[in-house]
This record gives C-alpha cells, structure tokens and sequence, in this order.
C-alpha cells in the first residue's frame, strides 16, 4: 500500500530536484506525478544517447517515475546521493506524520465519542452525532466524500452524506463493495467499475477509489455501512486509512447501539446491555496484547469485566529487550468510564510517540509528565481520576523503573531469596491535583523474579461474608503458582479469587499482569547427569545421595538443596504412586543439567496423564492428611513445568544456584 | 520399625528412628506409633535425628495429632532440625503442631499446660 506525499513534503522533493536540475549536464526527468508540473510534464523524454542513467521508483509516489542522466559518472554519483537522502528523509517523516495523525484522529474520535455519546444520551438526537463524527473523519484528507447508510426494509438509506440527493439506494448500487460489507468485512476498491449502466443517481458514480466498512449491531450483524470515495487519485486509500475508518466505523456502530440503547433504557433494559458495550469496548480498546518472544521476560495478562464495567486498561510496549507496560483504573463505572479509560491509554500512546520523535527512548517519569499535561484538567473538568502505574522492565540491564499514581503498586515474588514484597511508588492519581510532577523509582531485577500488576478489583473480591480477598492471599497465590509462569499463574489467581467469592456478585473489573523474568541459559557447557530409578520407594534414598552428590559438587547451598530434595522426592512418589494403576514397571529416568547459574532436573516416567494442577489444595488447618506433594514441587522449584510426550509424564524442576 | 519409648511422669517421649520419616517410611512408623495414641496421653515425638521429612512423613505425624486430640490427648514435637523445620514452615504446620527446640521443654511445655489446667 502507498500514501500520499503530504503537501509540506512534496514542496521539500520539488525543491531539491530543481537544484539537481542546476547541474550541469544532468537531465531529472520526473514522469507520472502531476504535481511536478514544474519540473517536467507530459510523457517521459527518450532515454537519452550516450549517457549513463539512473532510475527510481518514489514509493511515496504512486506511479511516479524519477530518472537521472548524466554524461559522466560523478555528476550522476552526486545526484543519486542527493535524492537517496532526501528520498529516505521523506520516507522518516511520512512515517512520523502518518503515525501522529493516526495518534491523534484516534484522541480525536474518542473524546468526540465521549462528548458525543454524553449529547445523545441528553437529546437522543443519533443522527445529529453521526454527521459531527462523520464529519470529523472527512476532514481528516482532503478531497474524501462520505456516506453513511443503515439497512432498512431490504434497501439502504443514507444518514449522513447527500444533502441533495436521493436517500434511498439498492444494495446493488455499491457495486464491489456490496459482497465484502454484506459479509462484514471493510475493502478498498481502486478501480471502481462503470457505474453509467446504473439507474440511481448516486453519489459515487464519479469515484476513482472507494473504500467502506461495515457497521454492526452487538449480535454481530451488518446493520449498515460508511462508504468514502474520491474523485481524483491525489491520494490513495492506504492501510492507515482503512484502519482509521474501521476505527470510525465501529465508534458509528457503537452510538448506533447507545442510541438504540437509550431507548431501551427507557423499557428497563439499560443496565444488562450497557455491560455489553463496555465489555466490548473493553475488550477492543482497553486491553493490550502482551508481546511474545521477547528474551528474559514471560508476560501474561488478564481481565474480566464485572456486571459494571470501571475503566481497567492496561498496554505493552516493546522497546529492544526492555518493555513497558501500563496499567490503570478509572474511578467510576459504565460506559462513561471505559471511555475515559480508553482517551487516557491512548493519551499515553501519544505522549509516547511524541516524546520518541526525539531520537531516544523516553523515561517513565518523562511519558508520565507529558501524558499527565494534557490529562490532568480535562480529568478535573469532568470530575473523575484515573490510577496508573507505568512500569519499564529491563532484564539485560537489570532495572525495574516505575512511576505508581495512586495505583495498587507492583507485587514482586522473588524466587532467589524466597522474599514476597509491594513496590509502591505514592504520587497521587491523575486528576486529582493540578501538579504534574512525579517520581520514578528504580528497582534492581533479575532471573527468577515474578512480577504481578493488578487493579484493585482483584484484592478487594468479596465473598457472601463480605470479607475481602486480600494482599496477603494474593502474595501467597503468586507464591505458590510464580514457578509455573505467568500464564498459569494467572489463570490460578482468577480461579482462587473465584472461588473464595463463591456466590457474592462481581463487583469490580478484575485485571492482572504477570511478568516472569527467566533464568539466563548463558553461553556456558551445561554438565549433564542421567540415572533411572525402578519405580519403587525403596529407591528414595539412592535418589537424593545421587541428588546430593550433582547439587553439592555445583556449590548448592544448603537450604536450596534441601528445596531440590524435597521437589525431586515428591515428584518421584507421584511416579511411584500415581504413575501407573497396579504394579509399576516402567522406571522413572532422571537428567540434571547443571547451567551456569541454575541446576534443571527432569523426571520421566510413562504413566496415565498428570496435571499438578489438577490435584486440589492441601488444607493448612491439619484436618486432612494428604494433598501436601504438589504444594511442596510448585513451592520449592523455581521454575517448574510440566508436559506429556506421548505415554510419558515430564516433569521439570529448575533452581537457581545461589539467591545472588 | 520400633520406636524407643520413655516415660516422663504422665508423658511418653519417642525418638523417631532413622534419618528420614518419608514416603518410604511412614507406614511403618504409623503402625509403631500407633500403641501410644490412647485416649488423653501426652505425647512427645523426639525428631532430632532426622535430617528429611516429606509430604508422607508429615501426614503420619497429622494423623496422630489427629487421633490424640480427637481422644482428649496431645502431641507436641521436638529437635526439629533447620531442613525438617523449614518443610514444616513451607506448609505452614508449624502453626498446627506445637514445635519445641528440646525434648526438656516440651516436657515443661505440658507441664505448664497440666498447672494451667
């Protein structure tokens, strides 16, 4: 896909080819563009005799064709120098433009989406909000009509768009893009058919390009369309643009649904489907994808909307092998909340972007600055705050840097020492004061630490009793399930919390995000050990005099080794006890591998299917016997994992060395 | 597996033989600790000589604390060395047994209990 060449830009391309046009015997023959008039026009000169030429194909150009000529080789040398820079300085700031105008067409639309929804729920008025939000999106390239169109009775009437022409069109009369909208899906169509054997007068019959999105109701059905089209090819409808206008598109969508909304409101129904909305714009703008393979870090993260949605948002950004990410929690409920929630995620992005056109990378406290300026008194004006923490977890470097605004702080658990602590910054939540001065804490990290950012909706789950959930039963669940990783981690946080709620209400959004920073393989020969055991208890004590031997002999100290025995014998029993029904035959095969800063053990044994997370809970009270084994492997590994190949249970136990 | 038993005032003490109580041995010590789980004794298992308990292990010793305190008895431990002290702290028993450092002072410690009374 191609962009336009913003105006600005073109004046600089034109400027520096005339100069080239200045040396001499240099020919620049620029063919295609018509907006180079000044320099050649019409059709491309012949290639010139006897001299050496040199061709460019403009990316940012459509169809334009540049060509140097020259009689001699340094002329031309220079000449090609000269348009490769300013060639690949275009290409910067095109990039820069586009993704500024995109940051800020999204601001744009949501507070538009903000103010907007706020009118229509005051004056009901839906088609007045779609014509400012349409407008808004036009005005964003010149030169683009716009037509918004509801399905109705089998045929479409236009909404917005065509002030003096017809209102009512066949779905036949959006030619190519009828198939894709009628199958819910958004396209560009640069070469629109002949629309002259057409009857209706419509609109587009002059379009050189069209694009459309579909607009759908919350069941998912094309209730109707946005259709955009231009007359000339000045710009081309490229990948940015088509976001954007599926971005707007489902902003229609969704005053569409508040509009329709509001006058259920009215039967009752208000509350059962304003959760819907929420959800969907929590689903769709509130949450961020964790990024995969990044080296040294596991990220996880997740959220569930309650009955009453309030604002949860959370965003990852990868810088090299160090990433960010923002969590935060707007004060109030419903949809207002939300989109709150998604205008200050999106007013960090921003803040991000802008401050990265400076050429580094820039600092919590800086983006927290920047995005907390233009925050603070739109917050104050409309009387609500936000908590954030914004957070940047650099493995290599070993820094943890974080700036906590009135947030829930960041639980850490970590595996070298077994300590279970809350980094807790105390700057208060934006919107609360008109000071945007904040303070960035920095804190040392490494391999074995778990990382757990959450909102307060998790800690503060109630069950039937009314008794709160609780820092300290979460630090014991990041305790227990951090040698899993984050993902398990956090499915077991969701589920204990569930569990202790039991049929008491979800009152708050629940969202969490779990960092793991692994242990570094190194480039170390890792020492190798292999034995096998029959599968009996009588084989316990041969196990860990072998165990003792490979974790001395790599300088173990004396309480991790005593957690390695403990993890090894209870994964050994489970062989021995579960492994198989009635006798067991099959011999459980153990490796060690000794690395640089970790010893791994792994346990093989074929057997029936085991998931250690599918044995419940010990009880902590002494009233029942059993139930301890699991606990004890999840609890003394570091890092645990378990798998199945086939008829073989695998399980893997890993700890560090030492807790430096 | 035989436990050597002695008997001071109302309170019997068992050393815990070996150096392991684990999967491998905790059936053998339940059958021969089971004579002393009679109704109201008082019992003190000496666990100074092991150097490895395991989840097995330890459910033998619940389940004796169990049938004494069901039956109006009660079991105190002692010696606990720093690994088994630690597997009790990870699984949070040393809030459900009574840990004593010597054998001496769980013997005060029921003392105290009987003044008390």
């Amino acid at each position: 896909m191609q962009s336009p060449v913003p105006k600005a830009l073109r004046g600089k391309l034109l400027k520096s080819l005339a100069a080239l046009k200045s040396v001499p015997g240099l020919v620049v023959d620029v063919a295609g563009a018509d907006w180079t008039d000044t320099l050649v026009r019409g059709a491309p000169l012949p290639e010139p005799a006897g001299l050496s030429t040199q061709h460019f194909t403009i990316e940012e150009i459509p169809d334009a064709q540049l060509r140097l000529s020259a009689p001699a080789g340094m002329a031309l040398e220079l000449a090609e120098i000269t348009v490769r820079a300013v060639l690949d300085r275009l290409e910067v700031e095109r990039r820069e433009e586009s993704l500024l105008d995109e940051l800020g067409a999204n601001w744009e639309s949501l507070e538009a989406l903000y103010e907007i929804s706020t009118d229509v729920l005051r004056f009901g008025d839906v088609n007045s909000a779609l014509k400012r939000l349409i407008a808004r999106f036009v005005s964003l390239q010149e030169g683009v009509q716009a037509s918004l169109m509801l399905g109705r009775h089998g045929r479409l009437e236009q909404i917005v768009g065509g002030e003096a022409g017809p209102t009512h069109f066949d779905w036949t009369d959006l030619g190519p893009v009828e198939t894709p909208i009628r199958e819910s899906r958004a396209t560009v169509v640069t070469n629109p058919p002949d629309w002259s054997a057409v009857a209706a007068e419509i609109p587009w019959r002059s379009a050189t390009m069209l694009a459309a999105a579909p607009l759908t109701s919350r069941r998912q059905k094309v209730i109707g369309l946005v259709l955009v089209w231009r007359e000339d090819r000045r710009f081309i409808f490229d990948a940015p643009f088509s976001r954007l206008l599926e971005a707007i598109s489902y902003q229609a969508s969704m005053l569409l649904e508040s509009d329709r909304l509001n006058r259920a409101m009215r039967e009752n129904e208000r509350l059962a489907q304003e959760i819907e909305i929420a959800s969907s714009i929590q689903q769709t703008l509130l949450m961020g994808n964790p990024p995969v393979g990044v080296p040294m870090l596991e990220i996880a993260a997740c959220s569930a909307a309650s009955q009453q949605i309030d604002g949860d948002f959370h965003d990852f950004l990868r810088h090299g092998d160090a990433v960010d990410v923002l969590v935060g929690d707007v004060m109030g409920k419903g949809v207002a909340a939300a989109l709150l929630g998604a205008a200050t995620k999106s007013q960090f992005l921003r803040a991000i972007a802008n401050l990265s056109l400076r050429g580094t990378t820039p600092s919590p406290v800086d983006i927290v600055r920047r995005a907390a300026a233009r925050l603070t008194m739109r917050l104050i004006a409309v009387e609500r705050f936000v908590t954030v923490c914004y957070a940047r977890f650099d493995p290599p470097n070993g820094t943890l840097e974080f700036v906590d605004c009135g947030h829930t702080g960041i639980l850490l658990h970590r595996k070298r020492t077994g300590e279970t602590m809350f980094l807790r910054g105390d700057d208060l939540p934006l919107g609360v004061s008109t000071k945007i001065d904040f303070e960035q804490h920095t804190a040392a990290i490494g391999p074995g630490d778990t990382f757990l950012l959450f909102s307060d909706g998790v800690t503060e789950t109630r069950n039937t009793a009314g008794d709160l959930f609780g820092e300290e039963r979460l630090m014991e669940a990041v305790e227990t399930w951090s040698s899993l990783g984050p993902a398990v981690l956090l499915r077991q946080i969701k589920k204990v919390a569930e569990e202790f709620r039991g049929a008491a209400p979800q009152s708050d959004d629940f969202t969490c995000v779990a960092l793991r920073i692994r242990a570094e393989k190194g480039d170390d020969i890792p020492e190798r050990h292999a034995t096998e055991f029959s599968c009996d208890l009588g084989q316990l004590e041969t196990l860990r005099i072998w165990l003792n031997k490979i974790a001395q002999d790599a300088g173990v100290d004396a309480d991790r080794l005593t957690r390695l025995e403990s993890a090894c014998q209870e994964a050994l029993v489970n062989c021995v006890r579960h492994g198989s029904p009635g006798e067991c035959k099959h011999p459980v095969y153990l490796d060690a591998t000794v690395y640089k800063t970790y010893l791994k053990l792994e346990l093989r044994h074929e057997g029936p299917a085991f998931d250690p997370l599918s044995i419940p809970p010990p009880s902590f009270d002494g009233s029942r016997d059993g139930g301890f084994g699991t606990f004890i492997i999840m609890r003394c590994s570091d890092e645990l994992q378990y798998h199945r190949d086939g008829e073989m249970n695998i399980i893997s136990i890993s700890l560090f060395r030492g807790s430096q | 597996m035989e436990l050597s038993v002695e008997k001071i005032g109302d309170v019997s003490v068992a050393v815990v033989p070996g150096e392991t109580l684990d999967a491998g041995s905790a059936k053998d010590f339940k059958a021969a600790a089971a004579p002393l789980l009679t109704p109201g004794a008082k019992v003190i298992f000496d666990l100074s000589g092991l150097r490895f308990v395991d989840s097995s292990g330890l459910g033998a010793l619940l389940s004796c604390l169990r049938q004494l305190n069901a039956a109006g008895g009660d079991l105190k431990l002692c010696g606990t060395s720093k690994p088994v002290r630690a597997l009790f702290e990870l699984v949070r028993m040393h809030r459900v047994f009574e840990l004593c450092n010597t054998k001496e002072d769980a013997v005060r410690a029921f003392g105290a209990q009987n003044a008390q009374a």
